[in-house]
């Protein structure tokens, strides 16, 4: 559900059927459906699809730990920022 | 809400995401108003108005359509939201088409790129989808129809721009839905291509595909490919053979010149990269009429790029080509 906020207000200059694609799109893109439909356009092979999704799994794996180190290195109210020396 | 269409002996399944985003609520219960122009916000205030008696308390839209079975105050000229009529949209990727129908699915109103005049490649482009969902507006208006719900069926290069041309054409879009089939590995589609890309790199279609969003990509098969996949002499030489003017004729043998010494040639196929360049003559694609407001897209951008590269060859007639 999509609670309307003062943000809205902005979003009103845009027509709202391009509104609407923009909103169904990201849905499509967020559930996967998008990029199902164009690797099925054409056949896969098993081998190619193994590559692929062991290089999909290692690069959400190298992703999110380089997104808590980053998260961790940007933060600036740290208690003890020299903690251990 | 989802619908499912199984086929017999295939088992394709049809699931219709039903992302009715519908906001525009043209009630006539309390208000009374008849305003059309509405901003997101305050529609949204006029819509929690007329359900504050009903559930959806704090709720200002939602992503469901109101169904069938329950009882909405939403209604959109009188209609509700299942007696409105649908437009069906199906992106290919090499053409868009726009059906009206009725609620029933009487259909009403069809066009396509096809319809309105372009041919070939110009009708894989959004400025044709846009064009096509214009006339079919027009038409639709013409039939006294005013608030439409769309569905989308397939990803192409007209998805958006056909719902951007039904909004230009004067309907009122009420709500999208996608029902672009997505096969549970259901048949087993065709193999991977293998194509010349436009400077000679032969790359992996499906990689491509896979990577960039379908309108921008190269992924679309160069015409004169087929030319080059035939080891034979003979088939370039007819295929050239048949012009009658005097300067393309002398042009062809020309060209004709260029590809003799290139064969025998290892075919594209086998070739990793292509370490040749080939010089064939295409027909050439008049450029569209650029309409203002309107930008080019990259098929045109690279027609430009070709005549331009053609001029520059034109001037230097010499071997081995530059």
């Amino acid at each position: 559900m999509v609670s309307v906020t003062c943000i809205d207000l902005q979003m009103a200059a845009f027509p709202k059927h391009f509104l609407f694609s923009l909103c169904i799109h990201r849905l499509l893109t967020q559930d996967g459906i998008i990029d199902t439909v164009k690797r099925k356009r054409y056949y896969e092979k098993p081998c190619r699809e193994r590559q692929r999704k062991n290089f999909e799994n290692c690069k959400r794996i190298y992703n999110t730990e380089m997104a808590r180190k980053i998260a961790f290195i940007s933060r600036t109210n740290r208690d003890d920022p020299w903690l251990g020396c | 809400m989802y619908k499912l269409g199984c086929v017999l002996g295939n088992s394709v399944r049809t699931v219709c995401r039903q992302l009715a985003v519908s906001v525009n609520a043209h009630t006539t219960s309390i208000n009374g108003s008849t305003d059309l122009q509405r901003t997101i916000s305050s529609s949204a205030v006029r819509l929690q108005e007329a359900e504050a008696p009903k559930e959806n308390s704090g709720k200002d839209f939602s992503l469901l359509p109101p169904l069938p079975g329950e009882d909405s105050a939403l209604k959109w000229g009188g209609k509700k939201f299942e007696e409105l009529p649908i437009v069906h949209i199906k992106a290919t990727y090499n053409n868009t088409h726009i059906q009206l129908t009725d609620s029933e699915g009487q259909s009403l109103v069809r066009t396509s790129c096809g319809t309105e005049g372009f041919k070939n490649i110009k009708k894989s482009t959004p400025i044709a989808a846009q064009t096509a969902g214009i006339s079919a507006a027009a038409k639709a208006t013409g039939k006294g129809v005013t608030f439409v719900r769309v569905v989308v069926k397939g990803i192409g290069p007209g998805r958006q721009s056909a719902i951007k041309g039904l909004a230009m054409g004067g309907l009122e879009v009420v709500s999208i839905t996608d029902d672009t089939p997505v096969p549970h590995n259901g048949c087993r589609p065709r193999k991977a291509r293998r194509m010349m890309h436009l400077y000679g790199d032969v790359e992996h279609e499906a990689w491509l595909s896979g990577v960039s969003h379908t309108h921008h990509s190269d992924s679309v098969g160069v015409t004169h490919a087929h030319l080059l996949q035939t080891d034979r002499v003979s088939d370039c030489f007819e295929k050239h053979h048949k012009r009658t003017d005097v300067e393309s004729s002398s042009k062809a043998i020309h060209h004709f010149s260029f590809n003799a010494s290139l064969v025998p040639y290892r075919t594209w196929r086998e070739s990793g990269q292509a370490s040749w360049k080939h010089t064939t003559a295409q027909p050439e694609r008049p450029l569209p009429e650029v309409q203002s407001g309107l930008e080019l897209c990259w098929k045109d951008r690279r027609q430009i790029m070709r005549n331009q590269q053609k001029d520059l060859q034109n001037k230097s007639p010499c071997w081995p080509p530059s």
